[in-house]
């Protein structure tokens, strides 16, 4: 699980963590509603099939916690955090959802919720991210927080793969010219290639090397020991 | 599993019927006496909540035993310790069950709540 820094006063000093449930599910929510409020130091102020009726029992009751899917009635969790503000209430929101997807979980964050579980995690793990919640930090459950990971990961291996792409005899040509100073006319008329051609060559060559300016690319071709071939050839 | 079970209860001399959803059981309860009903909580149709709900209105003297695997009634789960499963069996022991189990179970844990309750 990844707790995140502290951003936030500990609501639990205060004495019992007061929360209000938000679910479409009536079994959901009227099961939840019987675990949690069993449970020492949580007492579950409500439960609401719908934004409107979250609004209304947080107004009358001020939880200062929310557990809510990220579809309620038909409106988002957005939404309900809006409403949550406009009617005075600072309850830090919780998603608990069966909806695994990254970016679920990035509206989820952006629309301000302060943890991620999903519906299948663990009753303990639920119980865990009130109190982390409740003391102030963010919390992912095991399962979210490995989604997470693996996501990114994957985006990072499918971008090294890019980079990691060999570069072809024609584009090592046009590097080496480019080492050697020469601009893209003069490329493409030594390799007999249109400007827009040698233009792609150096492109896909930039994004290959992972090298962002002309002067960079120039290094490279220096130290790769290409400057002198192109010179070289130029004057065979 | 539906039909598994059935088979481990009858070897154990008991005599059973299954229905395959809620609304099924209620049509089978009308039309015989049965002393024991063990329901799941996602079905197609009414949840296994709302079926007990009818039958401690309708049958109050039928023993019910609850069970769960957890999931969603739009994706399928299953956690014996999910938030879904303690939610709905706690659900259910609310509205009344006698016993709630949670899925995946040994056989012999259902015998164990089932002999007590026919006594």
């Amino acid at each position: 699980m990844i707790r995140m820094p502290l951003n936030g006063h500990d609501l639990a000093q205060a004495g019992n963590l007061r929360v209000l449930l938000v679910d479409e599910i009536a079994v959901l929510r009227d099961g939840l509603r019987v675990s949690l409020g069993s449970e020492a130091g949580i007492e579950v102020v409500g439960a609401a099939r719908s934004v409107p009726e979250a609004l209304r029992i947080a107004v009358q009751t001020q939880p200062q916690l929310v557990v809510s899917d990220l579809q309620i009635g038909g409106q988002s969790l957005a939404e309900l955090v809006a409403g949550l503000g406009r009617v005075g209430c600072s309850a830090r929101v919780l998603v608990l959802t069966s909806q695994a997807g990254e970016e679920h979980m990035r509206v989820a964050m952006q629309a301000g919720a302060r943890a991620y579980l999903l519906k299948d995690d663990g009753y303990a793990e639920l119980l865990e991210a009130l109190r982390v919640v409740g003391s102030g930090r963010r919390f992912f459950s095991d399962s979210v927080e490995s989604r997470i990971l693996s996501q990114y990961a994957e985006r990072v291996a499918a971008r090294f793969a890019v980079a990691a792409a060999p570069i072809t005899p024609r584009e090592r040509e046009v590097l080496a010219l480019i080492g050697a100073g020469e601009p893209n006319k003069v490329i493409a008329k030594n390799l007999h290639l249109s400007v827009k051609t040698v233009e792609k060559h150096r492109s896909n060559l930039m994004r290959k090397l992972g090298l962002h300016n002309t002067a960079a690319v120039t290094a490279y071709a220096i130290r790769q020991g290409l400057v002198g071939q192109a010179q070289a050839a130029a004057s065979r | 599993v539906r039909d598994a079970l059935k088979r481990v209860l009858e070897e154990d001399e008991l005599q059973v019927d299954v229905a395959a959803d809620a609304e099924t059981a209620l049509v089978q309860l009308n039309r015989q006496a049965y002393d024991l009903v063990i329901l799941d909580i996602i079905m197609p149709g009414m949840d296994g909540v709302e079926l007990l709900r009818r039958l401690r209105a309708e049958f109050p003297g039928l023993r019910v035993i609850a069970i769960s695997g957890g999931g969603n009634f739009e994706l399928s789960g299953y956690g014996p310790d999910a938030v879904t499963t303690r939610a709905y069996l706690a659900a259910a022991a609310n509205v009344g069950a006698d016993a709630v189990l949670a899925k995946p179970f040994e056989t012999a844990e259902l015998e164990a709540l089932i002999r007590p309750l026919l006594k």
